[in-house]
């Protein structure tokens, strides 16, 4: 038992997008702005 | 020294308020545990990003229009978010038909002949009539160019040119100006076929 309770933990690397999809998603944030109008929203993007 | 971390409720309202920098610190913070949970339904990193930017402009454009309801945590609300975009990314595929030419069968035998009679000549200048009126409610930028494509034309690189913009901005003006269209051709309920 003790073997199995001291035996190392499988150490698992946390996994995350490529830096290049939340750049892409911050710059899509800052140039998005949501305009309504009557019942609609458009969406205009800054570029 | 102890950090503080801002919790969830307050970087939303920070974001809805004008402060960007609350999303990266968003991101930041739950990228991983969603990250993970697509990679472990689609076993696929392409695919896993693909859907992470999916559901994180879901989110924006949610946050932006104001219409997120604080009921319950942001995780999970982005989880189900991404869970749906999963459904549907496998729905999708599985559901891709798929058209191949055999000698008895073209593709090409399915497009009809564009021989109008009167009856659709009266259809076709009434959905071109509804399709002007929804055009002038689009932002201007959006209509500008919308307008010199499909009226005047226009390469996007005329329609650049013409603007003072980028190509890419012009084509980027294009892409929104057919998705507010979709969206006013729905609030108005029109069909637009004949």
């Amino acid at each position: 038992m003790a073997k199995i309770y001291a035996q190392k933990k499988i150490t698992v690397k946390p996994m995350h997008p490529k830096p290049e999809t939340v750049r892409f998603l911050l710059n899509y944030s800052k140039a998005l702005t949501m305009k309504k109008v009557g019942n609609v929203q458009l969406e205009i993007i800054a570029n | 020294m102890a950090t503080v971390q801002l919790p969830d409720a307050l970087l939303i309202r920070n974001y809805v308020a004008g402060d960007e920098s609350a999303l990266e610190i968003l991101i930041n913070r739950h990228q991983s545990k969603l990250y993970g949970f697509i990679y472990s339904k689609v076993n696929d990193r392409d695919v896993s990003d693909d859907i992470f930017q999916d559901t994180f402009i879901k989110v924006i454009k949610t946050l932006k229009s104001d219409s997120y309801n604080e009921e319950g945590k942001f995780l999970p609300w982005v989880m189900r978010i991404a869970h749906n975009i999963i459904v549907d990314h496998f729905r999708r595929n599985k559901k891709m038909p798929m058209v191949r030419d055999t000698d008895e069968y073209s593709v090409f035998n399915t497009i009809k002949e564009a021989d109008l009679n009167i009856e659709n000549q009266i259809i076709t200048e009434q959905i071109e009539g509804d399709l002007r009126k929804l055009i002038l409610e689009l932002p201007a930028d959006q209509r500008e160019v919308l307008m010199m494509r499909m009226y005047q034309d226009l390469s996007f690189k005329e329609i650049a040119d013409n603007t003072g913009v980028s190509i890419n901005t012009a084509l980027g003006r294009m892409r929104y100006a057919l998705m507010n269209l979709r969206k006013l051709i729905e609030k108005h309920q029109i069909i637009l076929t004949n």
